[in-house]
């Protein structure tokens, strides 16, 4: 109570300064400010010391899954609370979407879930915005179970902000009755080959900014600076890039190619009217269903760009758990977080829904190495994706590059202007609005 | 001349005793000293409440109000826990919120003050000459009969300032910050701008400037087509359906009834699938030998403008078309009949009575429908997300955008939330002036010559 | 030529002219492709020659039975010229419908017909159609207005039945995707190979990854209260303003017309914190109070017809000694049915297709996701390929009681708005 009336009589004693001059007003509200945020920092350290010499400390947790995650989630959640017996915990769940996680986040972080899964791409967003936690328990331990891609995914400027749980990245599947092993290799082999008048030989989503990265980063390219953080450099309006849209152009020109929109590659492929088609493990279960043996899949071909042969490479995005970052119990957040991120949980998911794992054990797994989805997936992730940059100016780069790809499928953009469009999607891609 | 509130108060406040003038500070001093005794305590209190409201929270929200936050939110690192410990900071956009509420509270209470000094006053004043001042109950029952609209129009009234006017503040005030994609809260702090956000989409020379006024001009033809072409359509269509002798008229409406009946989110995306690339149309048209490749319907920036006017088309026509019906069982029967007399036919009767009858009564609406075209956010969303995309526009624009698919994006997709308030408040400065020119024409010659022939 | 009784002369002696042209026009050419042309005569001796019959059933059966048509017609209007008697014009409308019908079918088929035909392959296309055939097209068309307005029936029937085409066909197209149990989104044709109910059972009773009935309970307790305290408000409101005089009612009517001109998605995150605030956010209560909030906005259709009922009805009940209240209550209510019904209408149909609010007030509750949510997720990227014949049959299915709902109140609809718009 006696702090309450102080801040009223410090208030109202700023009152009567802001009256006779604004210009000190605001300091007087910036010293104010700092000294309250001191007092807050105090007691949220006095709040942690109490609660780990307590014997059972009582925590609430909210988690979010998607629908199809949350029975195996509460499933895994309870065993976290088993091993734990340090902990009294409660759990709520909500559905919420991988993609609408971070939308739902920032409407309002009071209500949001303690932990999550976010995809990857959203980190930067995050920081920007301070809505997610840095992990940092028992950190060096959890970061050696997982690839080298998936760790720098989870992380920005060395800190790691979540525990990836899944790749969310697409890789090429192929129909064995059309094309063989050493086919589907490289693009330029598969579009030779005939395989009907009827039949369509490979398909790519050239529209979509999520795709067409591969292109460029296969020829060299750099997106922001050559380790994605420096929100100013992009090279892919030079020689090389223009190659790549010259590549690009000629591919959408050629007849045995379809662009993969309004998913009439999917379409296709399972009546065995298309090669090759570009997609994630999302489609694995319909694609097994109508080609049953026939399926294959494999890494992103390589495209012969200017002469030179050059393997594909997309992002490296994955999907991971993340603490939010006005939980009330991070420590528990976090240990939750790396526990559904962890081996056993990874198992007991690909087990029940077929999810990829993540961790470098599992997928010397014997039944991980027979889904061949699984394994596409995770070898294009691990070794031949290009992680997605961390710059906060990433959230700048979808729409231009989407307005690139979309002039290009629809013959908005030919050889007389392909250079003009280039610039000026690099252009949208590196600027900032204002500062 | 009309006396102003003020003028008034301050005439009454010269009829009543010098102590009296204490309920300029006490609210409900000179009420209860009239005999009002409920009102007066009811008074007092409010501004009891007003004034604890102010200490405990309203000072310091005005004061953040100003600042819109100071302290950044941090993170700490523990060492012995192995943790960061979060360190709060201002939210920005809390504070701006908050600090409108503070200033509705205030504005209030500047109301509430007048109203008690002057009717405190005049109960004064009444008491003084010997009339009754009229008792709770009294005033509780004019509610029902004298002062009804007072009743009846508080909830709607509160329900206004709640959802509408207190948001709208909000955003208008969002328009002159930075609250961009780089100072989102609670991470980072936004701050006052003044007309920054304004200058760069009217006259700077970027590239968000290049997209407004494309998209300005996209917006007022895409108004004006639709508007005219479901009001005439409409209108033309209720005609066909109400000539006498059609039959089945009853049957016809309802076809085209039921466009209206289905959520128009759903009827939309229908069309949108039906429209594509692959799309049935574009299929059918193909294996009907019709066309050899398919028709850009919404991938070519012209086509794809068509193809959203006529889909609107699809949705407004029965609209109007419903209220156009309504509308001829109205028309004078007569003069019909001495035009016929007159020997004129069907089109020229159209041309001469029906169109102009109709064209009289539905002025108001017509220009309210061109406000609402200006702001018609679902057919271009659902059909075709504001594409074609194009590399002239500013990130994520595309050539079917209007200025409100168009702030929509920016809020949702690049959260550059003080541009898109921004581009509301222009968007509300078009409408409001082309329907205040509209309305006081259409007014002025409604009222000067009413419907002749 | 004189025109006989019940005939519209104007148009009557323009028959004979649609009598002789089909049969001349068989002589024109008709279609000229890879070298060949084809008159009409050509085009009947051709149909002998399908290879492939079962796929050129349909317009066979257009093209011949067209030409019956037409040749019925021209008897029935020459036997018209000769007997005088309106039974034969009757008959050369009911042929001339018919021949009208088969010429715009095989317009549509034509292409069908000739990639099944030897010697001109798959590459067919419309614009190898020669004078022949769209004279006669045209011809028939324009024949069969001729006929009915010399007849003196109707010629609205021809374009009301066309814009009737046009219109059933996305609501035709929605319903047989519904129907199809095969393939995903994308197929490149209408009529299901495998019609059946399958994705209705599926939406209605497979509740393990969409709730349809959840939403559909939830939407429909939204929309019913909703709808109650919005129509309360608008109409309240749309009284004072029609009836009552008192300071501040123009300033509140402009207001009113201001406010709505803002777009209301900015502040959709401040109209969340402030039902935070009220401790309401993340309910249906919240979403209940969202769409009614504002509703005062929308006063001006009811209160253009409350304007409309006669102001003596008020001043004799108040001299009767009846308060305002009564007024509003015992005298206007009775008499404003249309427009009460009208603004129900309209307030219950909003929250069926909000999906904008509705995601942002109700946040990760997905308890209480309402229809308009539910559906736009079936047809999110992940989702749609999968789920989009599903999507569909729930579409159908909400559309199907609100448009019942609609079509059966439509007459007070439309009384309650031409009401208002008299003003």
């Amino acid at each position: 109570m006696k702090k309450k009336l102080l801040s009223a009589l410090l208030c109202a004693a700023m009152t009567a300064t802001m009256l006779i001059g604004c210009g000190s007003a605001e300091q007087a509200a910036t010293e104010t400010a700092d000294k309250a945020a001191d007092t807050a920092a105090e007691t949220v350290v006095e709040d942690t010391e109490a609660a780990t010499t307590a014997e059972v400390e009582k925590v609430e947790l909210k988690v979010w899954s998607p629908e199809d995650e949350h029975d195996i989630t509460v499933e895994q959640c309870e065993a976290f609370a088993a091993n734990h017996p340090e902990y009294e915990i409660t759990f709520t769940y909500e559905n919420v979407e991988n993609a609408d996680s971070i939308t739902q986040l920032k409407n309002d972080p009071d209500v949001a879930a303690d932990v999550f899964v976010y995809p990857t791409g959203g980190i930067p967003e995050m920081i920007e915005a301070g809505l997610i936690y840095p992990i940092t328990v028992d950190v060096e331990n959890v970061k050696s179970a997982y690839g080298e891609n998936a760790i720098k995914s989870c992380s920005s400027d060395g800190v790691l902000y979540g525990i990836p749980q899944t790749p969310n990245a697409f890789f090429m599947y192929y129909n064995k009755s059309l094309f063989t092993e050493d086919e589907v290799k490289s693009i330029e082999t598969m579009l030779a080959k005939d395989l009907g008048s009827d039949v369509k030989n490979f398909s790519f989503t050239i529209s979509n900014s999520w795709y067409v990265e591969s292109f460029f980063y296969a020829n060299g390219g750099t997106l922001y600076g050559d380790d994605g953080t420096d929100g100013t450099q992009c090279s892919w309006n030079d020689e090389k890039g223009v190659a790549v849209g010259k590549y690009l152009l000629d591919l959408v020109a050629n007849d045995k190619y379809v662009e993969d929109i309004d998913g009439i590659a999917a379409s296709m492929f399972q009546e065995g009217k298309l090669g090759a088609v570009c997609s994630g493990t999302w489609s694995s279960e319909d694609f097994k269903a109508a080609l049953g043996d026939d399926l294959g899949a494999t890494v992103l071909p390589t495209a012969e760009i200017d002469g030179k042969v050059c393997q594909l490479s997309n992002f490296a995005d994955f999907k991971a758990y993340g603490v939010k970052s006005s939980t009330l119990y991070p420590k528990a957040a976090q240990q939750l977080a790396e526990w559904l991120g962890g081996e056993e949980s990874q198992l007991k998911r690909f087990e029940a829904i077929n999810m990829t794992p993540t961790v470098t054990a599992l997928l010397e797994n014997e039944s991980v190495q027979a889904n061949v989805a699984a394994c596409a997936l995770s070898e294009m992730t691990g070794n031949f994706s290009t992680p997605q940059p961390t710059t906060s100016q990433i959230s700048q780069y979808w729409a231009p590059v989407e307005a690139f790809g979309k002039g290009i499928v629809n013959g908005d953009i030919t050889e007389a202007n392909l250079q003009e469009s280039i610039d000026s999607m690099v252009e949208g891609v590196t600027t900032k609005l204002a500062e | 001349m009309k006396q102003s509130g003020y003028d008034k108060t301050l005439q009454l406040a010269k009829k009543v005793d010098k102590i009296d003038r204490l309920s300029y500070i006490l609210m409900g001093f000179a009420h209860i000293k009239a005999g009002q005794i409920v009102k007066g305590v009811g008074f007092f209190l409010l501004e009891i409440a007003f004034i604890f409201y102010m200490i405990n929270k309203g000072v310091t929200t005005l004061l953040n109000l100003i600042t819109l936050g100071t302290v950044q939110q941090g993170m700490v690192y523990d060492e012995a826990e192995e943790i960061y410990v979060r360190v709060d900071g201002d939210n920005s956009m809390l504070m701006l919120l908050y600090g409108v509420v503070a200033l509705f509270v205030i504005i209030g209470f500047v109301i509430l003050w007048r109203v008690s000094v002057r009717t405190g006053f005049q109960a004064l004043i009444n008491k003084k000459a010997g009339k009754k001042n009229p008792g709770f109950i009294e005033d509780i029952r004019s509610l029902f009969d004298k002062n009804i609209h007072m009743n009846l129009l508080f909830v709607p009234l509160l329900g206004l300032f709640l959802f509408t006017v207190l948001p709208l503040v909000y955003m208008i005030l969002m328009a002159f910050t930075n609250y961009d994609v780089n100072h989102q809260p609670p991470g980072n702090l936004f701050d006052w701008v003044g007309l920054r956000n304004f200058n760069e989409l009217l006259l700077s020379s970027g590239k968000i400037a290049q997209t407004f006024w494309p998209v300005l001009g996209w917006t007022l033809v895409w108004a004006v087509f639709a508007t005219f072409s479901n009001y005439f359509l409409g209108i033309l269509l209720a005609v066909l359906i109400n000539r006498d002798g059609v039959k089945l008229k009853k049957l016809w409406r309802t076809v085209f009834v039921l466009s209206i009946a289905i959520p128009s989110f759903v009827s939309l995306l229908v069309i949108r699938t039906m429209l594509n690339k692959s799309g049935v149309i574009n299929m059918e048209l193909i294996s009907l030998g019709f066309i050899k490749d398919p028709l850009p319907f919404l991938t070519n920036a012209t086509w794809a403008r068509a193809s959203v006017i006529v889909a609107n088309m699809w949705i407004g026509i029965p609209f109007t078309m419903l209220i156009a019906t309504g509308i001829l069982t109205n028309i004078p029967s007569d003069l019909y009949e001495s035009a016929k007399i007159d020997g004129a036919g069907p089109f020229m009767m159209f041309k001469k009575i029906t169109m102009p009858y109709i064209f009289f009564i539905t002025t108001p609406y017509l220009i309210s429908n061109f406000i609402a075209n200006v702001n018609n956010f679902n057919p271009i969303y659902f059909m075709t997300e504001g594409g074609p995309l194009t590399l002239e526009y500013f990130k994520g624009a595309g050539k079917t955008d209007l200025l409100v698919t168009w702030l929509y994006k920016l809020t949702k997709d690049s959260f550059d939330y003080c541009y898109a308030a921004a581009i509301g408040i222009l968007i509300f400065g078009i409408s409001a002036t082309v329907s205040l020119i509209l309305y006081n024409k259409s007014n002025a010659s409604r009222n000067e010559e009413g419907f002749q022939l | 030529m004189t025109t006989p009784k019940g005939f519209n002369s104007k148009y009557y002696r323009l028959l004979p002219v649609f009598a002789l042209l089909p049969v001349l026009l068989l002589f024109l050419p008709y279609v000229s492709t890879g070298g060949k042309s084809l008159n009409g005569l050509g085009m009947l001796k051709a149909a002998g020659e399908f290879k492939n019959a079962a796929g050129a059933v349909l317009p066979i059966f257009g093209g011949i039975g067209g030409l019956v048509a037409g040749l019925v017609a021209a008897a029935a209007l020459i036997l018209l010229f000769i007997f005088r008697n309106k039974v034969f014009g009757y008959i050369a409308t009911f042929a001339e419908a018919f021949f009208a019908f088969f010429e715009v079918a095989s317009f549509f088929g034509i292409k069908k017909m000739f990639d099944a035909t030897e010697g001109f392959g798959s590459d067919f296309m419309i614009h190898d159609l020669r004078a022949g055939f769209w004279v006669l097209l045209i011809a028939s068309i324009a024949g069969l207005w001729i006929t009915m307005a010399a007849n003196r029936f109707h010629t609205e029937y021809i374009i009301l039945t066309v814009m009737s085409v046009i219109w059933l066909f996305p609501v035709f197209y929605i319903t047989m995707t519904a129907l199809r149990q095969e393939g995903s989104f994308y197929v490149n044709y209408i009529m299901p190979k495998q019609p059946g109910l399958e994705n209705f059972k599926k939406m209605i009773f497979d509740d393990s990854k969409f709730h349809y009935v959840r939403w559909f309970k939830n939407t429909l307790l939204v929309a019913t209260l909703s709808c109650i305290v919005s129509s309360l408000i608008v109409l309240q409101s749309a009284y004072v303003l029609s009836r009552i005089r008192f300071n501040g009612r123009k300033v509140i009517m402009n207001l009113l017309l201001i406010l709505g001109m803002f777009p209301g998605f900015m502040s959709m995150i401040a109209v969340y914190y402030i039902l935070k605030g009220m401790g309401l956010a993340q309910s249906l209560v919240a979403l209940v109070l969202v769409y009614s909030g504002s509703a005062s906005l929308s006063y001006y259709v009811a209160k253009g017809f409350f304007d409309t009922v006669p102001k003596s009805l008020d001043e004799a009940a108040c001299i009767d000694g009846a308060t305002k209240w009564h007024v509003f209550t015992k005298i206007i209510m009775p008499l404003s049915k249309p427009i009460i019904i009208y603004t129900v209408l309209t307030s219950f149909m909003g929250p069926w297709a909000d999906y904008i609010f509705a995601s942002v007030i109700l946040g990760d509750k997905s308890d209480y996701y309402t229809i308009a949510m539910g559906l736009f997720n079936m047809i999110s990227m992940e989702n749609i390929d999968k789920y989009f014949t599903q999507f569909a049959a729930g579409a159908v299915l909400i559309s199907i009681p609100i448009a019942t709902l609609f079509i059966s109140l439509q007459k007070y609809y439309v009384e309650g708005l031409s009401g208002s718009v008299k003003g």
